[in-house]
């Protein structure tokens, strides 16, 4: 019974966070929609020029335009879900050294989820409806398929969120890493659009481990083509090992964390 | 105007310069951080495009080989690699705060002081890149196939390429007068040198029709055409690019003084 209350407050956290910082947002609504419609734009054009890139090479490897779309679909959404509601984790490293961890550990809330869904960065979610259109033109809109894509979506973003919370945690052992927090989560992003069959050797050992990639998005796309329990247990297991591993090396490092002594109005 | 005035002219501007190149490299690790993303990077392109290659079925795509092929988008990396605080953000920065008003009324050009300021902080973050991906690019896919008077000639266009990013950037930025955030559109500038200036998928890869349309676009004036002119050492294609460049620099400086004219009288209206 404690459990489920305790479970109700923490959802109802976020969706008060989330609700106040979407409507901070909307404030501005031109700036809003004008930041969404040009992330989506930019998303499609990307999709066209790999489009382009798949008629000159059908196949790489075995890999082919449907994969990248398929890839991208998931990738993307879970990427984009993560960029809009979790901003502080991609910037932990920052938030750390600049002492900015004050105000939640201040706060009556559960401190992880507070300083993930403290701060919203509406304009990414351009890449959310880029991915969900993708999904739509790829046909295959039956109930199980849906909720089976918002599934991989989130297991996507909760590897993703772990790896962002992983390196940023990493901050309270060693000090100064923002550049290497930014450089990873800059990799993620960047390396994302390759098709994985095309590397070898320690490239590939190297997305299976530190650069997860493989994880974020080739294991979700592919079981969004061709449904595997087995897959969809790995990708279950490997997620919810990654979350709890950084969630572990989070509360270990904060108790090291040292205030910044910065002065912030918050309104 | 006489020597004596150009000479102070050159030394104030000259200063500008050496403050954002010292500034730069005050954090000298901070720059050195970045090595290893380049060294990735040609890494995953000698793998990716050798499979690219292999399926393609010769030795040569577009006239390329994989070794120029790597080194043709490497180089592109290399040479349109967004610097932070960019210039559209510095701008937009010294608009929110108000320091806007106080700067342009300081004793030199406001355009010419950031358009300074902009390669001081250009240059030694795009030499560490360039040497970091050239080493990686020599122990992977072997020497540069790269003449050194043509490599000389391309750094003209580099020049060239880099003042059009700085004008459209500062444009953007200048848009934060009239618009809530213009950020976005720098945003959106940024991604289109991403996606359409060859960062990802050589332009030479594309239907003839739309490499012509993405070639005379500014976003492959940063990087790709530098890249592709370096690579091919064919001077009648240095001479279009240049040409193109000289035309967009010129449309651009037009644009960014325009607003700039205009963008004053809105700051001596509101009080900055």
């Amino acid at each position: 019974m404690f459990h489920v209350l305790a479970a109700k407050k923490r959802i109802l956290l976020i969706k008060d966070l989330i609700s106040a910082n979407i409507r901070s947002a909307m404030e501005y609504r031109t700036n809003f929609f004008t930041e969404i419609s040009v992330v989506f734009i930019v998303d499609m054009g990307l999709l066209w020029l790999w489009f382009i890139f798949f008629k000159e090479f059908p196949s790489l490897k075995g890999w082919i335009f449907l994969d990248t779309a398929n890839l991208l679909a998931v990738s993307w959404a879970g990427f984009a879900l993560v960029d809009t509601f979790a901003v502080n984790i991609a910037r932990l490293s920052n938030l750390i050294i600049e002492g900015g961890l004050d105000y939640y550990l201040l706060s009556p809330q559960p401190l992880l989820l507070h300083v993930t869904f403290g701060k919203t960065l509406i304009k990414e979610i351009g890449s959310f409806f880029s991915a969900a259109t993708i999904f739509i033109i790829l046909g295959n809109i039956t109930f199980s398929h849906v909720c089976l894509y918002i599934l991989l979506i989130l297991l996507s973003a909760l590897t993703y969120y772990s790896c962002l919370l992983l390196v940023g945690a990493l901050t309270l052992f060693i000090g100064h890493i923002e550049r290497v927090g930014n450089i990873y989560e800059f990799m993620l992003l960047n390396l994302i659009f390759y098709p994985q069959t095309v590397f070898s050797g320690g490239l590939k050992v190297l997305m299976y481990t530190v650069l997860p990639i493989f994880f974020i998005g080739t294991v979700p796309s592919q079981i969004l083509q061709s449904f595997s329990w087995y897959y969809l247990g790995i990708l279950i297991g490997f997620s919810f090992t990654l979350l709890f591993i950084a969630r572990f090396v989070f509360y270990r490092g904060i108790r090291r964390y040292e205030s910044g002594n910065l002065l912030a109005v918050r309104l | 105007m006489t020597w004596s005035v150009i000479c102070k002219k050159a030394c104030k501007y000259g200063a500008i310069f050496a403050t954002g190149y010292q500034s730069r490299t005050a954090y000298i690790a901070d720059l050195l951080s970045r090595m290893p993303l380049i060294m990735l990077r040609v890494w995953i392109s000698t793998q990716f495009y050798g499979v690219a290659l292999s399926v393609w079925g010769g030795a040569r795509f577009g006239g390329y080989t994989l070794q120029t092929l790597v080194y043709l988008i490497i180089f592109v990396q290399v040479f349109s690699w967004q610097n932070h605080p960019r210039i559209a953000e510095v701008i937009t920065e010294e608009i929110q705060t108000g320091s806007f008003a106080y700067t342009i009324n300081r004793p030199y050009s406001y355009i010419f002081f950031h358009y300074c300021s902009y390669f001081g902080q250009q240059i030694p973050a795009m030499v560490l890149r360039f040497l970091s991906a050239l080493a990686a690019l020599i122990f992977l896919v072997g020497a540069p196939p790269i003449a050194p008077g043509t490599f000389c000639a391309g750094l003209i266009l580099l020049f060239l390429g880099l003042s059009l990013d700085f004008f459209i950037s500062f444009s953007l930025g200048m848009l934060s007068l009239w618009l809530e955030n213009a950020l976005a559109f720098d945003t959106l500038y940024q991604r289109m040198l991403l996606f359409f200036g060859g960062h990802y998928i050589p332009l030479d890869a594309m239907p003839y029709h739309i490499r012509i349309v993405l070639e005379c676009l500014p976003f492959a004036q940063r990087g790709y055409s530098i890249s592709r002119f370096m690579m091919n050492g064919s001077f009648s294609y240095f001479f279009i690019t240049m040409a193109i460049q000289i035309t967009w620099i010129c449309i651009m400086i037009f644009v960014a003084h325009t607003l700039f004219k205009k963008g004053q009288k809105n700051v001596s209206c509101s009080g900055g």
